[in-house]
């Protein structure tokens, strides 16, 4: 995939949200939003898709995470003493050294304030992204090449701040499991993954439909899907009994 | 605390229709009560953990999967079968691919069956006791419904019985091209789902037994104005003591499923009725003058200028020696121009002459079918000078004897129809086109309603116009395909 977006190819057979993010990083966009249910791939996306030869870094946010996930800090070491540690924000902006990496940050949504703030001025444009490191009172500035993928699972942009909004000008809704996630699943189930990944209330994660996968061959239909599906278990059975039967 | 177990609709996929959310809503497990409506991605249904509930939320899936979505008022307008007979025979499909999945279709019984049987047989009711012992087969409740009609009718319960095993067989038959449960769209008239076309083909069948055709229903009553509606009357409704109590009868079955048969399939694996092509009207200068009116005709009067019936004078006491003109009713003549009918432009000048004040067309299309099909020859006294170009095949025969219909202003107004009854659909040969009994039986259908009188060639066709200008009641005719094709389906002869 990284090779296909470096050589600005992108396949025919991928589903168009899929398309529309391949196109947007290979065209150099380097914020961008990717929203929707989750269990589509988003963060495998901006983990793995578009120019990350400088690296990548995950950041999941939460009600109780601090800024030191964002920014960093010290830890002891093991001569009695305190260093530094790079929070994964400052990591991405420093890439490999030579380009700034990728920084992918899920949940946003779900950050307190304090890191809201931060990580607002970590996905800053480059002109007014600075951060001073209390470590050794250097200014460090993002590098070329830094980027940000942020994945919320949000169905609407409107819920987001507007702060956060303005910075990722690009926001692109995946409603449809990657064609390459689905290949760890058998033939048969691909088409129920793919269709309840967006079905409302009732969906169903791609990652159930690998439970029940792997469970069902050793365990059978029935049993696998009173584990897996729970109370949606006779529904499941049945759909796909009446989907199949002309086939 | 009970589960509530729903459905997944969201799960099913079709070629004609989008996946999506659903809203699903409840329901108790009673007739009438679940729906599904594919359009609006809406189900209703039962969500208790009984086993009946979870076969009517199979059945509702079901519909979900196979019923027709936005097209299904499109399949209604081919005319083809009546909403009532694709609705009931829809629900057979639907039991039948929920039966070959697994799910225990005798379930699907509320009770009511039995007294709903007897009910109808009192009525007196043929048509609507066909089409429930049509619906209700392949699920639990039929057989209480033919109980039902039984111990009123014995006669009309063993043929609904015969009825329903014949509808049983031929789902059987389509389960078997492989096309039942499709929702392709079919390319030969561009509506989905594919597999409605077994529904279709299937419902037109159905009422041919429902309403089977009464035997004076081609008589003509030339210059009466009554509705057609009216002029067939109520069936009377008899309901007596017969030996089995009271409303016992023992009238016969109206239609017998062993003489008003099926029509098969196109071909094996396409499972699916031909269609016409879409009429295209297309407009000629109509420069030249058509005097005179078909059917006019002349009678004594006792007003007058010249007194032409002298001898009236001596003869008729309200002495009416002079002549009155009646103006007649004009009417409409529709000319088959395919291949097979090999008529020149002389010939259709010929008749088109032979009509005045008429309206007067031709039809033949090709397989592309976008060129006008239909070309208006006379109209309003006037009528063309010369004939342009034809296609050369029939392909919208059905659709040109509607519109020829649709252009009387009155009810008594003459249509003829001069053609050999070779009627095909659009294209030629296999499952896109050629005669197929269908289509014939559309056209005999309109023929019949409507009073229409048909001529097999020029010839035929200028001696039924002289006899219409002078007031005379045509003979009727009927092409000779058409009358095998009526006795193979309906087991009587046509006319």
């Amino acid at each position: 995939m990284t090779q296909q977006a470096t050589e600005g190819k992108v396949r025919n057979d991928l589903p168009q949200c899929w398309k529309d993010v391949e196109n947007a990083l290979n065209a150099g966009i380097d914020r961008l939003i990717l929203f929707g249910p989750p269990g589509t791939g988003k963060t495998f996306a901006g983990l793995n898709y578009g120019d990350i030869t400088a690296g990548a870094w995950r950041l999941i946010c939460t009600e109780d995470m601090s800024n030191a996930q964002v920014e960093g800090h010290y830890k002891m070491n093991g001569e009695g003493g305190w260093s530094w540690t790079d929070g994964k924000a400052v990591s991405a902006w420093k890439g490999d050294g030579l380009r700034g990496g990728r920084l992918v940050i899920d949940e946003i949504d779900k950050a307190g304030a304090d890191v809201f703030a931060t990580l607002l001025a970590f996905t800053d444009s480059p002109e007014s992204a600075k951060w001073e490191s209390p470590d050794n009172g250097r200014t460090i500035t993002p590098k070329d090449g830094f980027s940000v993928v942020m994945t919320t699972n949000i169905e609407t942009m409107e819920e987001l701040p507007e702060a956060l909004k303005d910075r990722f000008p690009v926001a692109i809704r995946i409603n449809q499991p990657h064609p390459d996630a689905l290949l760890a699943l058998s033939a048969d189930l691909r088409e129920y993954a793919v269709r309840m990944a967006d079905a409302g209330e009732r969906r169903i994660s791609l990652r159930t439909f690998y439970a029940f996968d792997h469970l069902r061959k050793t365990l059978g239909d029935a049993d696998s899907a009173r584990m897996v599906f729970g109370k949606q278990a006779e529904s499941v059975l049945d759909a796909i009994a009446i989907n199949k039967v002309t086939v | 605390m009970k589960t509530e177990i729903r459905p997944l609709p969201e799960m099913l996929g079709r070629k004609d229709k989008d996946a999506g959310a659903w809203q699903v809503d409840t329901c108790a497990p009673v007739r009438g009560k679940p729906m599904t409506n594919v359009v609006t991605k809406h189900m209703v249904v039962p969500v208790g953990d009984e086993q009946v509930d979870r076969v009517i939320r199979a059945h509702e899936m079901a519909h979900a999967r196979f019923s027709p979505a936005d097209d299904f008022g499109k399949w209604i307008e081919r005319k083809i079968a009546t909403e009532n007979a694709l609705t009931v025979v829809e629900e057979v499909r639907v039991n039948f691919l929920i039966k070959k999945a697994g799910f225990d279709v005798s379930l699907l019984a509320d009770g009511s069956e039995l007294t709903t049987g007897m009910r109808v047989a009192e009525q007196d009711d043929w048509a609507s006791a066909v089409y429930t012992a049509v619906g209700y087969s392949v699920c639990g409740g039929g057989k209480d419904f033919l109980t039902g009609v039984r111990r009123v009718n014995r006669a009309w319960g063993l043929t609904l019985r015969d009825i329903v095993k014949a509808v049983e067989k031929e789902f059987v038959k389509a389960f078997k091209t492989g096309t039942l449960g499709s929702t392709e769209v079919d390319p030969r008239n561009g509506l989905a789902p594919f597999g409605f076309s077994h529904t279709e083909r299937i419902a037109e069948w159905v009422d041919r037994l429902a309403n089977p055709p009464q035997d004076d229903e081609d008589e003509t009553e030339d210059g009466d104005n009554k509705n057609d509606e009216t002029e067939k009357g109520e069936p009377k409704k008899e309901t007596k003591a017969g030996d089995k109590g009271v409303g016992a009868t023992d009238k016969p079955a109206k239609a017998d499923p062993k003489k008003v048969k099926p029509t098969e399939p196109t071909r094996k694996g396409d499972g699916a009725i031909p269609t016409w092509g879409k009429l295209i009207v297309g407009t000629l200068p109509l420069t030249r003058k058509a005097h005179g009116g078909l059917g006019r005709k002349r009678t004594a009067s006792n007003i007058g200028r010249n007194p032409r019936r002298i001898g009236n004078a001596l003869v008729d006491p309200e002495k009416r020696v002079f002549d009155r003109y009646k103006k007649g009713n004009g009417g409409i003549v529709l000319i088959d121009g395919s291949g097979s009918m090999s008529l020149n432009n002389k010939d259709i000048l010929d008749l088109t002459v032979a009509s005045p004040g008429c309206t007067v067309a031709v039809y033949s299309a090709d397989r592309t079918n976008v060129n006008p099909n239909l070309l208006v020859l006379a109209k309003d006294g006037k009528m063309v000078d010369k004939l342009p170009e034809r296609n050369g095949g029939n392909g919208v025969d059905g659709e040109a004897i509607r519109w020829a219909i649709k252009q009387r202003k009155r009810s008594s107004t003459p249509i003829v129809w001069i053609t050999d009854g070779k009627v095909h659909g659009l294209g030629s040969g296999g499952a896109y086109g050629g005669y197929h009994d269908i289509l014939a039986m559309d056209c005999i259908k309109e023929v019949l309603k409507n009073k229409v009188f048909m001529a097999n060639n020029v010839q035929d066709g200028l001696a039924l116009l002289k006899q219409l200008s002078l007031g005379k009641k045509p003979n009727r005719w009927y092409p000779r395909c058409w009358q095998d094709t009526y006795k193979q389906l309906n087991g009587k002869r046509l006319g």
